[in-house]
C-alpha cells in the first residue's frame, strides 16, 4: 500500500491566544483531488502554509510526499506547486521575468510549460505586472504553480477573479494533472466548482475538520426530503401523511421533510394523484449552509 | 535568483549612492585650497562642539589634506550616506516582501530561509562597500586632477576598511529590524531615528561614548589617515555587533510565521 501524499495528525497552529488550526488530521491519496471548504478564517490557508513551511505548527505532525513536514521542508517544496491565497507580485517586473523568477528555484521546471500555459490562458507575458487586471494576476499565479510540474499541487482559491472561460480551462488542466497521477489540495468558496472538480471534500470550521459523520447526517437529512408535484387541481392534506414533519411549497411542487420510516409516507403518497416524486438531491451549497448553520445554533 | 533580482532592483539606488559619494569628494577637494588659505580665520569660526575637529586639522601640518579628506570622505560621507544607503537596501528585503505580499510565494520555493537572507545580505553588502571603496581608491587621482596635490592611498584603504565595518554593522542592524517589523516605514523610522539621534549626540562630549558613531569617530579616521594602526577595539565591536545582528536576523527569520 502506498503512503498518502499528505498525512497530517493533530496539526495545530496557535497565534497567541487565537487557535487558527485545532488538531487537524487528514490524508490525501495519490491522484486524488481534495477540496477544502469553510468560511473565512476557518484555517484553510493556514493549513496549506503549514504544509509548505511558510508557518510552523504549534503541535502535531505531517508527512508530505513521504517526507517530514519540518525536517524535509525544502525537499517537499521542490516537489510542490503552490498558489497562495493572498498572492502578491513584484509589480514592476514583466510577467515573463516574474515567471522566470518563480521557476528559477526548480531544477527541472521547464520554461516551455510556463509559456504553453500562458498561451492557453491567453495571458500576454510582455507587459509589466502592474498593468495586469486582478484576473490576469490570478492566471499568472496559476501558471507559475502548474508550470513547476510538481507531484502535488496546493492551490488556495485558484479560481478567484477568473472569468468563466478561464475557470473551465483550469478545470480541464486540473483533470489532466490528475490523470497524470498528480494530487491536488485546493480550497475554494465556489462550492459548485469544488463539487465538480474534487473527489473528496473536507469541511473546515474554526480550525477544526467537521467530522464526516456530521456531514453524512446532514446529507442523510436532505435525502429525507421528498419533492412532490400533484395532478392539477388536487391539493391533498399533506400534513396527514405519516411521518411528515414539515411541508414547504415552491411554486407547484411540495417539499416534504419526513421523520422516521419513509415507507409509510411513500405508501400514503401512492394513494394520491401524484404527478412526479423525487428524493431531494442537495448540492454542496445546500449542504454547506446546513452544516455551518447546525454548528452555529446554540 | 535572489541575487539577480536584488541587483536588478537596486542598481539605481547604488548609482545614486555612488554619485553622492563622488560629489561629496569632488566638492570638498575643490574647496580645499580656499579652506587651507583661510584656515586660521575658519578655525576661529568653528563652534565649540567642533573644536576637536579644528584641533585635528591645525595639528595635521603636512598631512592636513590627508586629514581633511579623511574627515570629509569617511566621517561625513561614509558615516552619513553609508547608513542611509544601508537602511534603504535593508528595506528591500523581508519587510518589503511582507508588505507587498510576496513573502508566501518566496518562502514556498525550494530554498532555505537562511539562504534567502544571506543572499540578500551578500548582495547588499557588496552594493554598499564597492562604491565606497571605488571612491576611496580614486582619492589620489582626484586630488591630483582637481587641485594638483598628492595624498597617500594606503592610509585611506585602512580607513575604508574601518568605515566598511561600520556600514556593515548598520546594515546588519537594519536587516534585523527588517525581519522583526512588518512595515518598511517603521523599520526606516527606527533605524533612521537611531542613526540621526546618535549622530546628534556624537557632538555632545558627555554623550559621545554612548553613541553608535563613537565606533566610527573623527579621532579614528584622523589617526588612520595619518598612518596610525587600525583601532582594533572599535573594529571588533563593529564586526561583533554586525555579526550578532546578522545571526539574530537569520535565527528569527528561520522561525517566524508568515
Amino acid at each position: 500500500m502506498t503512503e498518502p501524499v499528505i498525512q497530517t495528525s493533530d496539526l495545530t497552529k496557535r497565534y497567541g491566544a487565537t487557535v487558527a488550526l485545532d488538531g487537524v488530521s487528514l490524508h490525501l491519496e495519490r491522484g486524488e483531488i481534495l477540496g477544502f471548504v469553510g468560511p473565512n478564517g476557518a484555517g484553510k490557508s493556514t493549513f496549506m502554509k503549514l504544509l509548505l513551511g511558510v508557518a510552523r505548527p504549534s503541535a502535531g505532525a505531517a508527512r508530505v510526499l513521504g517526507l517530514d513536514m519540518i525536517r524535509d521542508s525544502e525537499a517537499i517544496r521542490r516537489r510542490v506547486g503552490y498558489l497562495p491565497g493572498d498572492l502578491g507580485m513584484y509589480r514592476n517586473l514583466r510577467a515573463s521575468a516574474f515567471l522566470d523568477f518563480c521557476l528559477s528555484f526548480y531544477r527541472d521546471a521547464p520554461r516551455g510549460r510556463g509559456l504553453e500555459l500562458a498561451r492557453l490562458f491567453e495571458l500576454p507575458l510582455e507587459p509589466k505586472i502592474k498593468s495586469y487586471s486582478t484576473g490576469m494576476r490570478q492566471k499568472l499565479g496559476l501558471v507559475q504553480a502548474l508550470a513547476v510540474g510538481a507531484e502535488l499541487l496546493i492551490l488556495d482559491e485558484p479560481t478567484k477573479g477568473l472569468d468563466p472561460t478561464s475557470q473551465a480551462l483550469f478545470a480541464e488542466l486540473l483533470a489532466e494533472e490528475q490523470a497524470r497521477g498528480r494530487s491536488v489540495l485546493l480550497s475554494s468558496h465556489v462550492l459548485e466548482e469544488v463539487e465538480r472538480m474534487c473527489h473528496r471534500i473536507e469541511f473546515l470550521d474554526r480550525g477544526c475538520i467537521i467530522p464526516p459523520e456530521v456531514v453524512a447526517a446532514v446529507r442523510a437529512d436532505f435525502r429525507r426530503v421528498l419533492s412532490v408535484t400533484f395532478c392539477a387541481g388536487r391539493e391533498p392534506d399533506l400534513a396527514a401523511i405519516p411521518g411528515v414533519r414539515d411541508v414547504r411549497r415552491e411554486r407547484d411542487r411540495f417539499l416534504l421533510r419526513i421523520d422516521g420510516e419513509i415507507g409509510p409516507a411513500l405508501a400514503a403518497l401512492a394513494r394520491l394523484d401524484v404527478d412526479s416524486l423525487e428524493f431531494n438531491r442537495p448540492d454542496l451549497q445546500e449542504i454547506y449552509h446546513a452544516v455551518y448553520l447546525s454548528r452555529r445554533r446554540p | 535568483m535572489i541575487v539577480r533580482r536584488a541587483l536588478r532592483d537596486d542598481w539605481w539606488k547604488v548609482l545614486a549612492y555612488l554619485a553622492i559619494l563622488v560629489i561629496n569628494v569632488v566638492v570638498v577637494l575643490r574647496a580645499y585650497p580656499t579652506f587651507e588659505a583661510n584656515l586660521s580665520q575658519l578655525m576661529n569660526l568653528m563652534p565649540d562642539f567642533l573644536s576637536f575637529v579644528a584641533t585635528a586639522l591645525l595639528d595635521a601640518g603636512e598631512q592636513r589634506l590627508q586629514v581633511f579628506m579623511g574627515i570629509n570622505h569617511f566621517f561625513k560621507g561614509a558615516n552619513m550616506i553609508g547608513p542611509a544607503a544601508a537602511i534603504i537596501l535593508a528595506l528591500g528585503t523581508v519587510v518589503r516582501e511582507v508588505e507587498i505580499g510576496t513573502i508566501g510565494l518566496l518562502l514556498s520555493r525550494p530554498i532555505s530561509r537562511t539562504r534567502i537572507l544571506v543572499s540578500f545580505a551578500a548582495v547588499h553588502l557588496l552594493e554598499l562597500l564597492l562604491p565606497l571603496t571605488l571612491v576611496t581608491v580614486s582619492l589620489p587621482f582626484l586630488a591630483d586632477c582637481l587641485i594638483d596635490r598628492e595624498v597617500a592611498l594606503l592610509p585611506f584603504l585602512w580607513a575604508n576598511l574601518h568605515a566598511s565595518a561600520f556600514i556593515g554593522m548598520v546594515y546588519a542592524l537594519s536587516l534585523l529590524t527588517a525581519v522583526l517589523l512588518h512595515e518598511q516605514i517603521k523599520v526606516a523610522a527606527v533605524i533612521g531615528g537611531v542613526c540621526i539621534i546618535s549622530f546628534m549626540l556624537y557632538f555632545i562630549d558627555a554623550a559621545r561614548p554612548f553613541t553608535l558613531y563613537r565606533l566610527s569617530s573623527i579621532d579614528v579616521y584622523v589617526d588612520l589617515v595619518k598612518g596610525g594602526a587600525l583601532p582594533l577595539a572599535e573594529l571588533a565591536l563593529c564586526l561583533g555587533i554586525g555579526g550578532a545582528c546578522l545571526a539574530g536576523a537569520i535565527l528569527i527569520f528561520r522561525r517566524k510565521d508568515y
